[in-house]
């Protein structure tokens, strides 16, 4: 806690917020309950707003270690060298440079891409050209390919990353000697639906007419602290990608959209980025999202508002800064006491240090108690330290079901380990007062054959029940000639079946459901389920009644409902086995599962083979026509409501029309 | 020549110096005159002169330099309109010709024809003891031709006007208030332009749009009205008739002319859209004129001020002295709780059996919570929310089935009496949201467009389901006839106070086959307020309209919205209001700053806020409630009694006081001065300030006693 009261006092004094005092309009959004995104504390707050005097800039960037920034003045062909204030400290480039548009500063060296020249310059920090890289002859870069460096980068050993206009194989790799060292960071082709298949489909000269599906070309790059890649492809989703200096895709950390523009990073790899709705992006350096805000404003001109941002750069202080082009300003984000607690938290929790981090998600707690990274910090401290049950409850607040799954295991072990003992005991006693009680009943003759015939109709149903599960050839002849099992029978196990829906839906663990916002509406439920069940029932026997099939509509609806038992039998014990098993055990809830479908469904397929008297043909038969009967008749019944509401629509239309004339 | 020739020419002659004579006179104008005051009101563009006798300044509005013609006619022109051209079109029409002038009293009324626009209507002239009161009665404004319908009107828009660059500033009602600094050149290209009482819901339909991650609605503006301070002179407008219709416009030099200028527009009509239809296809929208016109008597009272009353504090000063004059505001008030805390019991979600309950605080906690905070503060507001039928979503706005008996709720209200705390009901007679039990369509207001008016929550902006987080509006009649049937629910309970949630924060006008303007649900809201009096009232950021039955302001904006054409923020509202009730800022649970909260409540004269619930606001997340992120007692009992702690030595001297001035002595650093004498400097730099020979720490503030406080 002293800790944490230390760096909020630290935090208090240093962060430069805290002197203008700013509102914004822009809410800040982490993730929450169900990883939507939800409204949390002002994370960043605008600082100031400089205006430049730069003609449609397209990049800068900020050394980091002076606070000076280079600004792309790419309608002007040339680099602006700016202070901390904004002052101008010098002009690079100009009349070299012709339509600057990605600027990268390390280690001493400016590096820019011209687009228009088709070259990219190294400058030093006063302005001297170093090196001019043009279009590498390298067999490697192909000979038909383009270079049209739009953005650059560099590492701390001088290597540098263009990106150039259609290359698909990746950022271009030079080495500071500027010599083509191959490509990195390609992404993956995207293959549709359709092009799979026509792969699949087509002949190999048909294949050899369809244009080539390429993958998209990244659209920006930056090298991180660590020398690592970080690509962007606008248009894509991940539109980051993050690779290892070896080309191998490490990460695609969780920035959303498919119109990422700009990443930077910090000097702790979290990453910062823009997307070009004016989306501001804070993701931690295990890829998961932080912080979002939006900067666009369209209407209204409040501080901190982007027309059109595209740029992003972070300084050493941890302030963002945005580029927006249409004003040619730089907009400065600082931290606010919250925001700069969570950076600091995340830093620590992505290093690795759990427990020295506890103190300051606590404090992040404080503020804001549904922020899924706060839970998941908090859970793994408590996990760390043994304390399963409250890692339980904060994994699942943090919606991490994996560190759910481990807590959960880590308690039922406790628990089996305090209690099997007593356990065994009471199942073997339960097991033996069973068989005593059903020794009893015998001895009373209650399970005699004259005695069965006595029984109520339900027991006898729910007897025949039994019997149809294990012998559904027997059963159908029974149900079709001896006329056992009736339609009472078949609605209860329906009945039966829609409740063990129900209590699926809503009785199943945590680790074996979705994550619902909002609860499904039972008659909707109930409807998906009967639907589907009575038009399949309609349409097979339609379908037989054409086809020479035997059994009557009763005959097939006692059937199907004697053939829905296994599944209203084992669902409920399924959800009531899935708040004992944890994810290493999925596989028995799964397969238990898959048993009660296909126990189901054989005894609906052997049912109503015997019951139409088909052969195995022409039972295919009458399954295909039905599922095309049932599609049929939904598209049909579609059609008619969309028509129904087209004409209903239109004559709203038209009555609105006529009182408009009316106003008018 | 004939002598009868010559005695028609010396006959002609005298009634041509006669005609001369008399249009000559006509021209130098019409003035009025008191101990303060000359005012004097030219024909030609009725352009006004006024002068301040006491300071000498003199006022005008006949800008020339740097200006065009059109402008120079804009700039000269007393009266400026905007006419509806076939519905169709709106076109501007100044008046540069001579009005009509005559005496009626002690007035001096002004007939306008513009002739272009075919509208005619009467401005009237008065002096007040010290200011001059300018008024453009309903029933004068004539409109003679069918194609051309008065649109808005603006009065005086270039009086008070500065050229470039200059010592000065303009003040506007935005949020807490703001100041548009003129001696620097503004960053800004457009405007400020805001609704006097925010943006009217019933004009518009859905204000805040379901865009995912849309920006927050600005601050609105509370207070109808602004001011102009140009070297060391003031000029404080002051909107009082058809403030409901009107809307504060300010432009910086450099935005569209070379000009400081701010004004006030009224509205008479406006146009809207409609959908022919839900199809999008099939979808036109149609911009229709309004066709009823608000009908209000524009009024704009015009004060010159000098020295220390042209300050933007003195500005409020003056004001809040003219509305205690008029009985618009209280004078003093007895009770002032030291915090205010606003808990939220309970909120339910839909299962696919019903709705389930979700009691994040029970009796039992919030006993707690009300001992805790005199434990902490003394004496508190205690704000209940979310106590009855299904919690806040769907709490019906009478009071029924609540989730604690009556036994209960009178004991918790007389224990809580007795520490000097007020226990108050949350209630809301304006909104509510959809499927609310208890209102029936015939309750629910519709817009122009004849839809039911709706308004988006903005905080569950990123709710996956579409149907959460609406809003309906009620028709101002139904929320009196609610708000009566609720008082005898109300007086079972035994609480003291009663809160009311977007009463005096929401002005909208309804249509339908009653329709109602906005000016005429402010006389039936004034009706309601006036029926629950008897009660502690405590309104949530209420206009000015609902001022005079407030005993307790809370949610009262901390800041501005931050438009770029402002320089800094200032506590105008707060000035104006301290002296009448208690000020309550926004909850303490939202604020990223939380010193920086402290401190602006300090600087302000405000008090701090909280929203608590007894459990972990967690629970709340498939509720409708699920934008609440912290609200823990046992977390915030801690925030609370260290925000108190570090408070309360202000406090303690400030008791009772209210806030008299406020001045900036250096970037970040502020001065406060109280009705008692004492001052208070609040230094949110990040650098110490030494302010008469005391060091102010960075991020911390010193009192400054005169002798013998």
């Amino acid at each position: 806690m002293k800790r944490l009261l230390a760096i909020l006092a630290v935090l208090c004094v240093l962060s430069p917020v805290l002197g203008k005092a700013e509102s914004m309009l822009f809410p800040t959004y982490a993730e929450g309950p169900g990883y939507r995104d939800a409204l949390t504390l002002d994370a960043f707050l605008p600082l100031d707003s400089l205006k430049t005097e730069a003609a449609m800039p397209e990049d800068f960037c900020i050394d980091r270690e002076k606070g000076i920034t280079y600004l792309a003045d790419t309608g002007q062909g040339r680099v602006l060298q700016m202070g901390r204030d904004g002052e101008l400290l010098g002009v690079i480039g100009e009349g070299t440079l012709q339509t600057p548009g990605g600027v990268a500063f390390r280690e001493g060296v400016l590096y820019v891409a011209d687009s228009g020249k088709r070259q990219v310059f190294l400058f030093d920090e006063a302005g001297g050209l170093l090196l001019s890289i043009s279009r590498p002859d390298h067999p490697a870069f192909g000979r038909s390919t383009g270079f049209v460096p739009r953005k650059v980068s560099a590492d701390a050993r001088g290597n540098i990353y263009v990106v150039s206009d259609n290359t698909p194989n990746g950022v271009l790799q030079f080495n500071r000697e500027g010599q083509f060292s191959g490509f990195i960071g390609a992404n993956t082709a995207q293959l549709g639906w359709v092009t799979i298949l026509q792969r699949l489909l087509y002949t190999d000269k048909q294949k050899a007419q369809l244009l080539q599906v390429l993958p998209p070309s990244p659209t920006n790059a930056f090298i991180n602290q660590e020398g690592l890649l970080l690509t962007v492809t606008n248009g894509i989703e991940p539109g980051v990608r993050k690779f290892s200096t070896s080309g191998n895709l490490l990460l695609e950390p969780d920035f959303p959209g498919r119109a990422m523009l700009d990443v930077a990073a910090d000097a702790h790899g979290s990453l910062f980025g823009i997307d070009a709705l004016g989306g501001v992006h804070i993701v931690d350096s295990l890829g998961d999202r932080v912080f979002s805000f939006t900067t666009r404003s369209e209407h209204l001109e409040v501080r901190g508002a982007t027309k059109n941002p595209i740029a992003i750069d972070v300084d050493a202080k941890g302030d963002i800064y945005l580029l927006d082009r249409e004003n040619a300003s730089i907009i400065r984000f600082a931290p606010t006491e919250f925001g700069a607690l969570v950076m600091r938290a995340v830093k620590d929790y992505s290093e690795g240090l759990y427990l020295q981090s506890e103190p300051l998600w606590r404090g992040i707690e404080s503020k804001n108690s549904t922020f899924l990274l706060v839970n998941r910090a908090l859970a793994q401290a408590h996990f760390k330290q043994g304390r399963y049950e409250e890692a339980l409850k904060q994994f699942r607040l943090g919606e991490d079901r994996r560190g759910y799954s481990e807590a959960f295991w880590y308690i039922r072990n406790d628990w089996l380990q305090n209690n099997l003992g007593k356990a065994l005991v009471i199942a073997a006693a339960a097991f033996i007062v069973l068989k005593l009680l059903l020794k009893l009943l015998k001895s009373k003759g209650l399970f005699r054959k004259d005695s069965v015939q006595n029984e109520p109709k339900f027991l006898q149903e729910l007897r025949f029940a039994g019997h149809y599960l294990r012998h559904p050839v027997d059963g159908t002849y029974e149900i079709k000639f001896n006329r056992k099992g009736d339609v009472f029978g078949a609605t209860v196990i329906c009945l039966c079946c829609l409740i063990a829906i129900v209590i699926r839906k809503e009785g199943t663990a945590y680790l074996f459901r979705g994550y619902e916002a909002q609860a499904p509406n039972l008659l909707v439920v109930l409807l998906a389920a009967l639907l589907p069940f009575a038009l399949g029932i309609v349409a097979s026997y339609l379908v037989s009644a054409i086809n020479d099939g035997e059994a009557s509509l009763r005959q097939v609806y006692v059937v199907a409902g004697y053939s829905l038992a296994p599944y209203a039998i084992i669902t409920p014990l399924l959800t009531l086995l899935s708040h004992v098993l944890t994810r290493n055990e999925a596989f028995i809830y799964q397969f238990i599962n898959l048993i009660a479908i296909l126990w189901t469904a054989a005894l609906m397929l052997i049912g109503l083979k015997e019951a139409y008297a088909y052969k195995v043909g022409g039972l295919v038969k009458n399954l295909l026509l039905t599922g095309f009967t049932m599609v049929s008749a939904v598209v049909v019944f579609a059609v008619v409501v969309m028509l129904a509401t087209q004409e209903g629509a239109f004559l709203q239309t038209l009555w609105n029309e006529v009182m408009m004339r009316v106003k008018l | 020549m004939s002598s009868c020739k010559r005695f028609t020419l010396i006959s002609l002659v005298a009634l041509v110096f006669l005609a001369m004579f008399m249009l000559s006179a006509q021209a130098e104008g019409l003035s009025l005159e008191n101990e303060a005051l000359s005012v004097t009101v030219q024909p030609q563009g009725l352009s006004l002169t006024l002068t301040d006798k006491r300071s000498g300044a003199v006022w005008s509005h006949n800008a020339q330099e740097g200006l065009n013609k059109n402008w120079q006619t804009f700039a000269g022109s007393g009266v400026v309109i905007n006419a509806s051209v076939n519905d169709t079109s709106v076109k501007q029409f100044t008046f540069a010709n001579e009005a009509v002038l005559s005496r009626s009293g002690d007035a001096i009324l002004a007939e306008l024809d513009f002739e272009d626009a075919g509208i005619t209507l009467m401005v009237k002239f008065t002096l007040l003891d010290d200011g001059l009161r300018v008024q453009v009665p309903f029933d004068s404004i004539a409109e003679t031709k069918d194609s051309h319908r008065l649109h808005n009107l603006t009065l005086f828009p270039f009086l008070g006007a500065s050229f470039a660059q200059q010592e000065g500033f303009i003040l506007v009602p935005d949020g807490s208030g703001a100041i548009i600094d003129l001696s620097v050149p503004t960053k800004a290209r457009q405007p400020y332009k805001q609704a006097v009482y925010g943006e009217d819901a019933g004009f518009q339909g859905i204000l805040a749009q379901s865009n995912l991650r849309g920006l927050r609605q600005p601050m609105q503006a509370l207070v109808p009205a602004y001011g102009m301070n140009l070297g060391g002179q003031g000029l404080l407008h002051h909107i009082t008739g058809g403030a409901e219709h009107a809307s504060i416009q300010a432009y910086a030099a450099g935005i569209t002319t070379n000009y400081n200028w701010a004004s006030a527009v009224f509205t008479y009509r406006d146009f809207y859209n409609v959908y022919s239809s839900s199809i999008p296809d099939l979808a036109r929208t149609v911009r229709l004129n309004q066709e009823r016109p608000n009908a209000f008597d524009a009024q704009l009272d015009i004060y010159p001020l000098s020295s220390d009353q042209a300050a933007y504090d003195g500005m409020a000063r003056k004001l809040r002295g003219i509305l205690q004059q008029s009985g618009e505001l209280q004078r003093g008030h007895s009770q002032a709780p030291a915090l205010h805390a606003s808990v939220l019991m309970a909120d339910s979600y839909k299962t696919m059996l019903g709705r389930t309950l979700v009691t994040v605080t029970n009796m039992e906690q919030l006993k707690g919570i009300a001992n805790g905070l005199h434990d902490f503060a003394g004496s508190a507001i205690l704000e209940v929310d979310g106590f009855a039928g299904k919690g806040l979503t769907l709490q019906p706005p009478a009071l029924t089935r609540p989730l604690a008996n009556a036994g209960e709720w009178q004991a918790l209200s007389q224990s809580m009496k007795d520490s000097g705390s007020i226990l108050s009901f949350k209630r809301d007679y304006i909104s509510v949201f959809k499927g609310t039990p208890g209102i029936s369509r015939r309750d629910l207001s519709q817009n122009i467009a004849s839809y039911f008016t709706e308004l988006r929550d903005e905080r569950n902006i990123t709710a996956a389901d579409t149907t959460a987080g609406y809003w309906r509006l009620l028709r101002p009649e139904a929320s009196l006839r609610l708000a009566q049937e609720d008082l005898g629910h109300l007086e079972n309970t035994g609480a003291e106070g009663l809160s009311l949630g977007s009463l005096g924060s929401l002005l909208f006008s309804s249509y339908g086959n009653e329709p109602q303007t906005r000016a005429e649900a402010i006389k039936v809201y004034r009706e309601l307020l006036f029926s629950l009096q008897a009660r502690f009232l405590s309104l949530d950021r209420p206009a000015a309209y609902a001022w005079p039955y407030a005993d307790a302001l809370v949610n009262l904006p901390l800041s501005a919205s931050g438009f770029v054409i402002e320089t800094r923020e200032v506590p105008f509202l707060q000035l104006v209001l301290s002296e009448s009730a208690p000020l309550y800022a926004p909850g303490a649970n939202f604020q990223p700053n939380e010193r920086l909260y402290l401190l602006k409540l300090l600087s302000y004269g405000m008090r701090p806020s909280y929203l608590l619930t007894g459990d972990s606001p967690s629970a709340l997340s498939r509720t409708d409630s699920r934008w609440l992120f912290t609200s823990e007692w046992d977390v915030w009992k801690e925030h609370i009694k260290s925000h108190m702690d570090y408070l309360r030595p202000a406090f303690d001297v400030l008791h009772g006081a209210s806030l008299d001035g406020h001045r900036m002595l250096a970037p970040g650093v502020f001065e406060s001065s109280f009705s008692n004498g004492v001052r208070l400097v609040v230094n949110m730099a990040g650098i110490d300030y030494v302010a008469d020979g005391l060091l102010v720490p960075a991020m911390d503030y010193e009192l400054m006693r005169e002798e013998g406080l």
